[in-house]
């Protein structure tokens, strides 16, 4: 696995964990929050995003 | 009537930098809320969710927490401008919940494991990890999935003095973790644990 790969993985999981959070989480104030349809596809495509990348980092620590 | 655009409910003891740049290169303001203050930014309508806009939000947040207690608000938040002090009636509720999180951060663990041959085994390690980052924590939140792959997520609210001592077991508690794969992210803004509730 790559440098790039690695930065890539942790990319990927902080923006899953900003998603998670923002999204998620967070006061909420009544009325008007706006949460969309959209907005659940795109955690769960990041989601999958993660679990591909964690699973690259265990195949990278049963190599070393 | 002006629509705003909130990103955080803040303590106000601390002098604030508001000299940054909010959902789409917005100004960002500081709103009187019944003591406290609403860190808020003028907007036409509720932003989409792209990941610049969740960044643009996050950024607002971080800077505010870098000099005062701040309680982080759901993305996508809009209010007008003559609904703040409705809002302004939550003033005690907000108070307590920055009590709860003053001078603290949040850090986000997930961990997942083989789902065989030996379930019992990884639950174990997996609590083994859990237990000294919780001792470092004033609080913490853990969920447990088993689908579609098994994963614990857990969130550390962390005392900013000791977000290094955690950060370092977090590095060595991943190291010792064999089978399991385990990762953090954080400093975060305290999102898990704004409510009042312990």
């Amino acid at each position: 696995m790559s440098e790039l790969d690695t930065e890539r993985l942790g990319s990927s999981v902080t923006l899953v964990d900003l998603v998670d959070r923002l999204l998620a989480r967070g006061v909420v104030v009544s009325g008007d929050v706006t949460i969309a349809v959209a907005d659940i596809d795109l955690i769960q495509l990041r989601l999958q995003a993660l679990l591909s990348s964690v699973g690259t980092l265990e195949a990278r620590r049963e190599d070393s | 009537m002006t629509r705003l655009y909130l990103y955080a409910i803040c303590g106000r003891d601390g002098a604030v930098d508001v000299e940054v740049r909010g959902i789409g290169g917005s100004r960002v303001r500081l709103l009187p809320l019944g003591g406290l203050a609403a860190a808020c930014s003028p907007v036409e309508a509720v932003p989409e969710p792209s990941e610049r806009a969740l960044w643009e939000h996050e950024a607002v947040v971080e800077r505010l927490m870098e000099s005062v207690p701040v309680l982080p608000v759901r993305f996508g938040t809009v209010v007008r401008e003559d609904e703040l002090p409705s809002l302004a009636r939550r003033a005690d509720e907000f108070t307590r919940a920055l009590a709860r999180v003053r001078g603290k951060v949040e850090y986000a663990v997930r961990v997942t494991w083989p789902d065989t041959p030996a379930p019992h085994d990884s639950l174990a390690a997996v609590a083994a990890l859990h237990r000294p980052l919780a001792r470092l924590a004033a609080d913490n939140t853990v969920n447990v999935h088993r689908r579609p792959t098994p994963m614990l997520e857990a969130a550390y609210l962390v005392d900013r003095e000791h977000a290094d001592a955690f950060e370092a077991e977090v590095d060595r508690l991943t190291r010792d973790a064999n089978h399991l794969a385990a990762v953090c992210t954080g400093p975060w803004p305290p999102y898990t644990f704004v409510s009042e509730a312990a």
